[in-house]
């Protein structure tokens, strides 16, 4: 028995133990993101986000992540045409849509924009400013994420070529308060997202049993020189 | 008491209930012009003269109207559907706590297409209406008994106070022109009802009644002396 504990056999014990280390350490979780936007564009626009596919060489698809991020750029104009003050209340509402690769809705970014002003009576310029009007900058960020797991999911996502997924940008403002007004919204949108593709490395099988071999050769040509 | 007796008392009774008193009634009005939304000013009416009766009741009618235009004009790159409101708040207030808001609106839903390159609040993405006309009308009771009216009682005025605070409203699209012209009036109408004592019509009720249960009596002793 302590003859099959001899050198040769640590030898051998060694190389395995190292093989197997090396192996499992290439089979673990990796990442590759890809991004795609869409310009900042008048709201009620519609356009397509495209990301390069999943290669399959790389591992095992486990989990799709992606990443949308919305910034709202927009003014609210009014001037009050009253002969009193009033309180003029002003709303921005967008929604941004992200369809999955199957088409059903994927996501969802909302952003909201609340505004009261106390304004005076008309000054009689229709210029959205002085007393009686008002010119507010509109700045809104917003961003979500939506991960598939699914498997039917993810293989629609697994390819060589590039993969679209439809983005939709829907805007409602409005103001009121005032029996004599004059209101102009304006609205755009721009949008950024990421595709995050989460895989498992699959381990290289010949890799591992070549070192094997090849630490067995060794001690092999060892104990026939010894 | 006999029957008869019952029965000629009855009827008196009701005949002086019925025509004790007259009911009758007196309007008052008082109105502000029209003129742009957001102003506000006195109004008044006469009180009650006490000489002239018993005051019964007293109605408030309060109109307020507006009038103008309202228009929209999409600046989006689609067809949406726009939401406007043309509408104010009129309020009256008067003595004792009396208040009234009358709230005019007429509202619109319509739809446009995408943007057609020219502000002009028409064409297929925008649209105007023109002489805009909406009203709403307040009766309100003020309550007489228990001293309650006598702010409305004299020889003075009842003075109330309007005013008009415009609430016109859109919306729709993310890129949108709204536009509301307004102009608002009001008109206040003060009904006295009062009861009028009429006492020439009392007595000669009373004065038929012992008439006629004389004659009955008289009618009542022939028929005994005749026996």
């Amino acid at each position: 028995m302590k003859q099959a504990w001899g050198r040769g056999t640590w030898a051998w014990t060694v190389c395995a133990v190292g093989a197997v280390v090396c192996g499992v350490g290439r089979a673990g979780a990796d990442m590759v993101s890809h991004a795609s936007s869409v310009p900042l564009t008048a709201t009620n626009w519609t356009d397509d986000l495209s990301f390069p596919m999943f290669d399959p060489s790389r591992g095992t698809l486990e989990q799709v992540d992606l990443t949308l991020s919305v910034s709202v750029e927009g003014t609210s104009q009014f001037e009050n045409l009253d002969l009193a003050p009033a309180v003029v209340l002003t709303h921005v509402l967008t929604e941004t849509t992200v369809l999955g690769p199957g088409g059903s809705p994927a996501m969802s970014v909302p952003t909201m924009y609340f505004g009261v002003d106390f304004v005076a009576d008309f000054d009689g310029a229709i210029d959205f400013a002085g007393g009686s009007g008002r010119t507010v900058s509109i700045a809104q960020d917003a961003t979500d994420t939506v991960s598939f797991l699914d498997a039917g999911e993810l293989g629609l996502f697994i390819g060589a070529g590039t993969i679209a997924l439809p983005i939709a940008s829907s805007a409602f403002s409005g103001a009121g308060g005032a029996g004599g007004l004059v209101a102009l919204m304006s609205t755009a949108t721009l949008a950024n997202a990421t595709l995050n593709y989460q895989y498992s490395v699959i381990p290289a099988p010949p890799a591992v049993w070549l070192g094997m071999i090849g630490m067995g050769f060794i001690d092999w040509v060892r104990r026939r020189s010894g | 008491m006999n029957w008869g007796r019952w029965r000629y008392t009855t009827m008196a009774i009701t005949l002086v209930i019925s025509a004790g008193a007259r009911g009758e009634s007196l309007t008052y009005h008082d109105s502000i012009p029209v003129q742009p939304t957001g102003w506000g000013y006195g109004l008044s009416v006469p009180q009650f003269e006490p000489a002239l009766g018993t005051l019964e009741a007293i109605d408030v009618r309060f109109s307020g109207h507006i009038e103008g235009t309202a228009g929209f004009e999409s600046l989006d790159a689609m067809a949406a559907d726009v939401l406007l409101e043309f509408a104010a708040d009129l309020t009256l207030t008067g003595p004792s706590a009396f208040e009234a808001l009358a709230q005019p609106q007429v509202s619109w839903m319509a739809s446009a297409t995408g943007f057609d390159g020219v502000i002009d609040l028409g064409g297929a993405s925008g649209q105007t209406w023109l002489d805009v006309v909406a009203a709403d009308v307040v009766s309100v009771n003020v309550p007489t008994g228990f001293g309650l009216g006598n702010d409305w009682v004299g020889a003075g005025v009842v003075s109330f106070w309007a005013s008009s605070a415009g609430n016109s409203r859109g919306s729709g699209t993310g890129n949108l022109l709204l536009q509301f012209e307004q102009n608002a009036w009001a008109g206040l109408a003060v009904t006295y009802t009062y009861s009028v004592p009429e006492p020439a019509t009392f007595v000669a009720v009373i004065l038929g009644v012992v008439v006629l249960q004389r004659r009955r009596r008289g009618d009542a002793e022939a028929r005994r002396m005749a026996r």
